[in-house]
């Protein structure tokens, strides 16, 4: 007697138990997977958003600022030397030419100013004029807003032979692209 | 002294066991037809002995008792014959069947279906009996039939071996002569294997024997075996009970012996082929069971001999003697040769119509039909509480299947525990079930949730063109950046200029000789960003006024930082602002006389001649700028800007 006990024991309680029990903790685990795969999800989303919304404030900024961006770019990438000897040119034909007369203009190799320690790619250009005060200061002003990257290392003033003029040696490192 | 042997070859060897006259085979395989071929039996269910089969198919076997017999949902499977509530009572004294239905809640009896001793030799007949019976039954509404077939045609006693002479070894002797007999009776030359065997306990105090062995014949197992298979087939519990008459018939004895008196008895049990003579002692105990077998005659031959040897073995002295007429008939005879061997006893023939074993207006039930079904009896009966009928009723001596279901066939069945805990499994199952359901079911919706976000259909190329974006604008922005750095105004001519034109105004008292200006960086390895330093020199020639005013105001810092202030403030170039921390001004001015000064009238004074101030001066302004000042230089290269995915 009792003897189809054992095998309504396992055929009846363990199997289905042991065979739920596999299919809860299947079903359990891939959905702790698709769940983990879901939260990371969540997680790139939340950082997409955070991105989309800083990358539209930064095109909304550089929007703004493109114009003279591009203004920049189309400035720097003129040769130094020729874009200061062409502006020069046109700023002296608004100036008498009695009080302002470029006497050299000269690129050396060498770096100098703060050029020196920048790793950003520059030239040098020394300039000499023989001007009155203002209108050298005019012409310097014309010059250096046409001409945003020149940096003036080197400035030197002294009296002409004209008395109503003077001597200048101006030094200028122009950042290039 | 009675020998057991004796007694017992004057009985059944005789007479050939209705077995042999049996024309069919196989009964005991269920799932093999009978050899009658004209009867259509095909069980509900096959099956095998559970040792034949694996686990898994035990497991199949016993499912499909479940699904496909009513032995999980019908108590009737696994009752006791005499506790269904619809039994067949049948009794064979040997020349004709009695056959009466008992419906148990309502204690009615009636006319059962008609048998002869025909049936009991053809499966046929059996098998169309057994039909009967089972509709009669359904006709009855029960679900289940008790078939107790009580046998008087037979009865025979052997003594067990005297080794086994103890009372407390009775109920595993029991069990042990229903398997072994050969093991517990006395005699091996007995044929232990064509007859069925049981104990009838003595319970008298000093009898020389615990216990007698009552023996039938196999003759209606197969009869019996074939209800209980047509029972199974039909999926209509059909459970039996072989008894034998004498035992039960002895149980009527409680309320028969109604007199007080504590004198030793002897009861007579005529039946039509043999006679029981029970001897029971003062205070009621059985004493010795003895069959006398009547070989064609209507009584035993040697009955005198053998009440009068017995009742002289038993030391019983005139005992009172109860005739219980068990053949149908009283027979005056038997009672007038008892009177010539006990004539002081007291003779008590009983009449039946008398007793409550009998219902008038039924005359052919059997009393052992009544005592079978029969409650205890009233505790106020001088018997009741004897030792002998107590435990003939209440541990079923007399009640005794002297043909059960084989334990072979009765193995291949489930018990009820089983299919309670198959019941129990199916429940566990469907509880599993749901559990898995519902644990799946929690699993679909919170990933239905998921799904449903809109983050679910977010795609990772999304980021990436956005990650892209970002990047490209990064870039261009740092790029910006530096280029808004490198193009600051922390160095230009115009407004250096426009410092020594506010320092040094004209009518200041004041001449400008030369003014060099010069810029340099601070030199520092590895430094991202780096402050510089500017330096003016300005030498000149000044007046008294000018000196004690202008050149004292920008000898010290705060002159000269509130001068570069006001530059700031008019020009708007940064890098005047004095008011920055990281910023700082060193002043450094020196005077001395001119030599060439020839003082002159003030009518007569020209302001662009050297001979008109009388001192001379160096000024030097030095700037610094560290390397956190908004203005200080960054030394990388600008970024390159990074293309857009």
């Amino acid at each position: 007697m009792n003897l189809y006990r054992n095998s309504i024991a396992v055929f009846g309680f363990v199997l289905p138990v042991v065979v739920g029990g596999i299919i809860v903790a299947t079903a359990f685990f891939a959905k702790t997977k698709v769940q983990s795969s879901f939260d990371q999800k969540l997680q790139s989303f939340k950082s997409f958003k955070q991105n989309r919304i800083q990358a539209l404030e930064l095109e909304r900024q550089l929007t703004e600022k493109r114009e003279v961006s591009s203004h920049w770019d189309e400035l720097l990438n003129k040769e130094a030397a020729s874009a200061i000897t062409s502006n020069l040119r046109e700023i002296s034909d608004e100036l008498p030419s009695k009080e302002f007369q470029i006497t050299g203009q000269s690129t050396p190799q060498s770096r100098a100013g703060l050029a020196v320690v920048s790793a950003q790619p520059s030239t040098q250009v020394n300039l000499g004029f023989r001007a009155t005060f203002r209108s050298m200061q005019r012409a310097l002003l014309e010059l250096e807003t046409r001409m945003p990257q020149l940096q003036l290392h080197d400035l030197r003033i002294t009296p002409a032979n004209n008395p109503s003029t003077l001597n200048f040696q101006v030094a200028y490192s122009a950042w290039a692209p | 002294m009675i020998t057991a042997p004796a007694i017992w070859l004057g009985v059944d060897l005789l007479q050939p066991p209705l077995s042999k006259l049996w024309k069919g085979e196989n009964f005991d395989n269920p799932t093999s037809p009978l050899s009658c071929s004209s009867i259509p039996l095909t069980p509900l269910v096959s099956h095998q002995h559970p040792s034949e089969l694996n686990l898994f198919q035990q497991y199949r076997q016993v499912t499909t008792f479940l699904k496909g017999t009513s032995r999980a949902t019908n108590d009737g499977w696994y009752s006791h014959p005499l506790e269904h509530d619809f039994q067949l009572h049948l009794r064979f004294d040997g020349n004709h069947f009695a056959s009466w239905t008992h419906y148990l809640p309502k204690g009615t009896w009636a006319p059962g279906p008609v048998i002869s001793s025909d049936f009991i030799t053809s499966a046929e007949l059996t098998t169309t009996f057994g039909k009967e019976l089972i509709s009669l039954a359904k006709s009855a509404g029960a679900s289940s039939v008790g078939v107790i077939l009580h046998i008087a045609d037979e009865f025979a006693t052997a003594e067990i071996n005297p080794d086994l002479d103890n009372p407390a070894a009775l109920p595993e002797l029991r069990q042990t002569i229903v398997s072994d007999p050969k093991s517990v009776l006395h005699d091996n030359s007995l044929p232990f294997d064509e007859h069925s065997w049981r104990l009838v306990p003595y319970s008298a105090a000093g009898s020389e024997n615990i216990a007698t062995a009552v023996t039938l014949s196999r003759s209606f197992d197969p009869f019996l075996s074939l209800l209980r298979d047509l029972g199974n087939i039909q999926n209509f519990p059909i459970q039996t009970l072989a008894t034998s008459a004498p035992l039960i018939a002895l149980l009527t004895l409680v309320e028969l012996k109604t007199s007080p008196s504590h004198k030793a008895f002897l009861a007579v049990l005529p039946y039509t082929r043999f006679t029981v003579l029970a001897c029971f002692n003062e205070n009621g105990d059985l004493q010795l069971l003895r069959t006398l077998q009547h070989r064609g005659q209507r009584r035993p031959s040697n009955l005198r001999h053998a009440a009068s040897t017995t009742a002289t073995a038993l030391e019983m002295s005139s005992p009172d003697i109860y005739i219980l007429p068990m053949s149908g008939g009283e027979d005056p005879q038997l009672k007038t040769d008892l009177q010539s061997v006990f004539p002081d006893s007291d003779f008590h023939e009983i009449q039946w119509g008398e007793t409550p074993y009998s219902i008038p207006s039924l005359p052919g039930i059997a009393p052992e039909m009544l005592a079978a079904v029969r409650p205890g009896p009233d505790p106020e009966l001088p018997l009741a509480s004897n030792d002998t009928f107590s435990s003939l009723r209440n541990e079923g001596w007399a009640t005794q299947d002297f043909l059960p279901i084989s334990r072979q066939k009765a193995e291949a069945f489930p018990i009820k525990a089983e299919m309670r805990l198959l019941r129990a499994a199916r429940y566990t199952r469907f509880g599993v079930l749901g559990l898995v359901l519902l644990g799946l079911g929690w699993s679909a919706l919170e990933l239905l949730e998921m799904v449903r976000k809109p983050e679910w259909t977010f795609q990772a190329e999304e980021a990436q063109v956005v990650q892209g974006k970002l990047k490209a604008y990064n870039s261009e922005k740092a790029r910006l950046e530096h280029w808004d750095n490198l193009l600051d105004d922390r160095s230009k001519a115009w407004s250096t200029m426009e410092m020594v034109a506010r320092l040094f105004p004209e009518k200041s008292g004041m001449l400008l000789k030369s003014m060099t200006y010069t810029v340099n960086p601070q030199n520092t390895p590895g430094a991202s960003q780096v402050g510089f330093t500017k330096e003016w020199k300005i030498s000149g020639l000044a007046r008294d006024e000018a000196l004690e005013k202008t050149l004292a105001d920008f000898s010290t810092t705060q002159g000269m930082a509130a001068a570069f202030s006001e530059i700031a403030r008019v020009t708007g170039a940064q890098c005047f602002r004095s008011d920055l921390s990281t910023r700082n001004i060193l002043v450094n001015i020196r005077t001395m006389e001119n030599s060439a000064f020839r003082d002159t009238p003030p009518e007569e004074v020209d302001d662009t001649s050297e001979t008109s101030y009388p001192y001379l001066f160096e000024l030097v302004i030095t700037q610094h700028f560290s390397a956190e000042d908004p203005l200080a230089l960054k030394v990388t290269s600008a970024p390159k800007s990074v293309a857009q995915n």
